[in-house]
């Protein structure tokens, strides 16, 4: 009985050691918030106007976007070509945070008079990431960096507010969509290992990408409360971006109108957390 | 929340650092060079454009308004711009903690390329109009400490490097002017305070023999650089020096998050404006020699 035992420990160790040194897939779920890096002056900033007949106060204060700030959740498919080496391919989503300005204007010389225009920017992308896994692969604690490229799709809501003295209200959001971003991305992490089956994770993950849609839309355009899409012009409406286009002086209006490409900076560091299991 | 997973994460990942085979540690030196292509370049004010303009537009209130130009044709073509562009040398001391796993502390000097932009515009019936020419350069000097991750193989070793990046230096931004009866040429320095991102490499060394390694990596810099000064060093109009008779204010700028005017800015003290980040995100091949101490 006891060499039997004996014989079964042997056999459960040589599997341990069999599966850590040997090639597998695995596959994980995270999830994780990322912060900006790599962030860009775009045309966003807080300003204020106030004047009183004598004197009149400005405040500036700059905004700094990347697009790449926010929530992502997604899961990854990985092989081990042996205990040190890897690469996988991970699919995510990233639902990002909102960047806003707020431009106001105040007048308080005979009568008071106030104009207000905002303005906020955020995305929703689909990243494709599919990378190269490096391990020492240790037992428990097991560290492991990262190195992958990054294909990035999906749209950025730009909406712009305005309110002029509370007589004219304009409100009007534009869709930004098409194309496809390219970036690399770069990880650091550790394994925690529960069982032979399953691990949990936590990684810091740096992705520099950047992201120019193709085509634009306005999909909301409401003045003093009032729909105006109707009555609005197909060139008005949307807009094609490129990175070259000629124009003469008599553009169609029953044609999309075009502009040069604008690229958003969709560069983060971010922290994961995750699920993996063998397979 | 995030603050104690980050903690933790640490905490893990220097108990992995520390475990397993101890027989590779050892001191190393790197010599390195290579060139840099833009990734997550940006817009500008900086575009290839050409076209024909009318020569003279009046509004109704009879004012010539010069910065307003009113095109027949227009041909654009976007200039995207990082100024991580361009050569990178440098040089490391390392520490491989065991065979797998390592610390490092690199330094880079970039000689960054320049991105330029020309404007040329004619005017109606084929009179000459005017040639702009802008461009932006940058010249830094960066310091990278980063964890290393081999697989501790013996001939080719793969390796991961990821860190931090600090960043300083001096972005040179020039115009110049040639119209059909003026010519103007400026340039401004830009420079103060540090850009701060990430760093990783993807690479190998291949081992030469017990001392000597040369290794090629692809590294990609995910980091921006917002300058805090601004000087125009250089204006000529015709040929002749503006500099002298130009206020403090319109020669000097010092950029801020955030700044408050009361009735206005005084011409005698450097201009205020708010910071630009100027983007030096790139991808970098780099060549280099491995030295173990």
């Amino acid at each position: 009985m006891k060499k039997i035992q004996l014989i079964l420990l042997m056999l459960s160790a040589i599997s341990v050691t069999h599966s850590l040194s040997a090639q597998k897939f695995y596959l994980d779920f995270h999830t994780g918030y990322a912060f900006r890096t790599n962030s860009q002056t775009l045309s966003l900033s807080n300003y204020s106007y106030v004047y009183s007949g004598s004197s009149y106060i400005e405040n500036y204060d700059q905004v700094y976007v990347s697009l790449g700030k926010g929530v992502n959740f997604g899961a990854s498919l990985g092989y081990m070509f042996n205990k040190n080496i890897g690469a996988e391919a991970g699919i995510s989503y990233l639902i990002g945070g909102k960047f806003e300005d707020n431009e106001s204007s105040t007048s308080f010389y005979t009568t008071t008079y106030n104009s207000v225009q905002s303005h906020s920017l955020s995305a929703k992308m689909f990243q494709f990431n599919p990378a190269i896994v490096l391990t020492p692969g240790f037992k428990t604690i097991n560290p492991y960096a990262k190195f992958g490229v990054l294909i990035t799709s999906g749209s950025i809501k730009y909406n712009t507010y305005t309110n002029n003295n509370g007589s004219s209200i304009t409100d009007q959001t534009q869709k930004l969509s098409g194309g496809i971003g390219f970036g690399i991305t770069a990880s650091i992490g550790a394994l925690y290992t529960l069982s032979k089956k399953t691990s949990l994770f936590a990684e810091i993950t740096s992705i520099n990408a950047a992201f120019a849609p193709n085509k634009g839309e306005i999909t909301k355009y409401n003045y003093n409360g009032i729909d105006q899409l109707p009555t609005m012009t197909v060139s008005q409406k949307e807009i094609i971006f490129q990175n070259h286009y000629i124009q003469n002086n008599s553009p169609s209006t029953s044609e999309p109108s075009t502009a040069l490409k604008q690229r958003y900076p969709m560069s983060s560091i971010g922290i994961n957390i995750g699920l993996r299991i063998n397979i | 929340m995030m603050k104690k997973i980050f903690y933790k994460l640490c905490i893990v990942l220097m108990l992995g650092l520390f475990t397993g085979n101890l027989s590779a540690q050892g001191f190393y030196a790197t010599i390195n060079a290579g060139y840099g292509c833009s990734l997550s370049g940006q817009n500008s004010d900086i575009v290839n454009a050409s076209g024909v303009i009318y020569p003279y537009v009046f509004y109704a209130d009879n004012i010539y308004y010069p910065g307003y130009n009113f095109y027949q044709s227009y041909d654009a073509t976007q200039v995207y711009l990082s100024l991580g562009k361009g050569v990178s040398l440098g040089g490391s001391l390392g520490y491989m903690l065991n065979k797998y796993v390592g610390a490092e502390l690199s330094i880079n000097y970039l000689l960054g390329a320049k991105t330029t932009g020309t404007g040329h515009m004619t005017y109606t019936g084929g009179a000459y109009g005017y040639i702009t020419t802008e461009s932006l350069s940058a010249k830094m000097l960066q310091i990278k400490p980063a964890l290393v991750f081999t697989t501790g193989m013996d001939k080719i070793n793969p390796y991961i490097k990821f860190g931090v990046v600090a960043n300083s230096g001096t972005i040179t931004h020039s115009t110049n002017y040639t119209g059909d009866s003026s010519y103007s040429y400026q340039e401004q320095k830009l420079n103060g305070g540090i850009g701060l991102g990430f760093s990783a490499s993807l690479g190998a060394t291949y081992k030469l023999n017990k001392k000597f390694s040369l290794y090629a990596e692809l590294q990609t810099n995910n980091l921006s650089f917002a300058p805090t000064k601004g000087e125009i060093i250089k204006n000529t109009y015709n040929g002749v020096d503006q500099l002298p008779s130009m206020t403090v204010s319109s020669i000097k700028t010092d950029y801020v998050d955030h700044y408050t005017l009361i009735n206005g800015s005084n011409n005698s003290e450097p201009g205020k404006a708010l910071k630009v980040k100027y983007p030096m995100g790139n991808v970098v091949l780099n060549i280099g020699l491995k030295i173990n101490l």
